[in-house]
């Protein structure tokens, strides 16, 4: 095998070093970026559930992100047709699911995971694309945590996610767990 | 922008490949019918708008409040 690529960029945590073998790539960017095309995903610290989806092609564009299975218990989404294709997905088992998070500048407590867009990313093929929810089955657009104690995420649990980065370890962690819908119906 | 007028069954033709026909017209809600190549995403205007909001707030800037709501976070648990 092909020795691994390693960059370093600048990004929203610093310096850091980056696999190009483990880059993200969104083929129409992201919903208001789509000339946003290349991603790494850095973990913050080891204990947090929190990520950064952060731009390969500018360093200040830095997206906070977490996965949302650490956070809740459940989080379904549906992906139409097109979109499994553009994933080239052929099941659940290949998807990952990221939500945005939002932290109101200077009110931390009230950070919310925003449900309604979710970036869908098929971990295998490295290809990632924000797939907006139009039913959320009548759900709250946004999900509140840190007013209360974490749902059922021990904190070792989400260490060993944050820890590994963005290895295939989280990778698979999160597939297991994923209950993803794959939509047989258009968009 | 373009305005036509359009009466049910009929259609619109964008280009070669996309046609959006008006299926029913039923007080306030029109239903509309996309055939669009298929790897074209269709969204919702309002739920587009609302996703892309999202994006831009979920940004990190330049303060430090995303690292003191992780902390936070931790101190939680």
């Amino acid at each position: 095998m092909a020795k691994e690529k390693i960059i370093t960029i600048s990004t929203r945590l610093g310096q850091r070093q980056v696999s190009l073998d483990r880059a993200l790539r969104f083929p129409r960017g992201l919903i208001g970026h789509p000339e946003k095309h290349d991603f790494a995903l850095l973990r913050i610290h080891r204990d947090t559930p929190f990520m950064v989806l952060q731009s390969l092609e500018d360093e200040k564009f830095g997206l906070m992100v977490a996965d949302p299975y650490t956070l809740m218990e459940e989080y379904d989404l549906t992906i139409s047709d097109a979109e499994q294709s553009l994933l080239r997905a052929h099941g659940p088992e290949q998807i990952t699911v990221l939500l945005t998070v939002t932290i109101p500048p200077g009110r931390p407590e009230e950070t919310c995971l925003n449900l309604s867009g979710p970036l869908v990313l098929n971990h295998e093929a490295r290809l990632g694309l924000q797939s907006p929810q139009a039913d959320l089955r009548g759900k709250p657009a946004k999900f509140f945590f840190l007013c209360r104690e974490p749902a059922d995420a021990s904190p070792a649990a989400a260490s060993t996610a944050i820890s590994t980065g963005i290895s295939t370890e989280i990778d698979t962690r999160i597939s297991t767990r994923i209950s993803t819908r794959i939509s047989k119906d258009a968009a | 922008m373009l305005i036509l007028s359009r009466r049910e069954g009929e259609s619109l033709r964008i280009g070669e490949d996309t046609r959006i026909t008006v299926f029913s017209v039923h007080g306030k809600q029109v239903k509309l019918g996309l055939d669009v190549p298929q790897d074209t995403l269709v969204y919702r205007e309002e739920l587009y708008q609302r996703v892309r909001e999202e994006n831009t707030l979920s940004l990190l800037d330049d303060n430090n409040d995303f690292l003191t709501a992780a902390k936070t976070w931790q101190k939680k648990k």
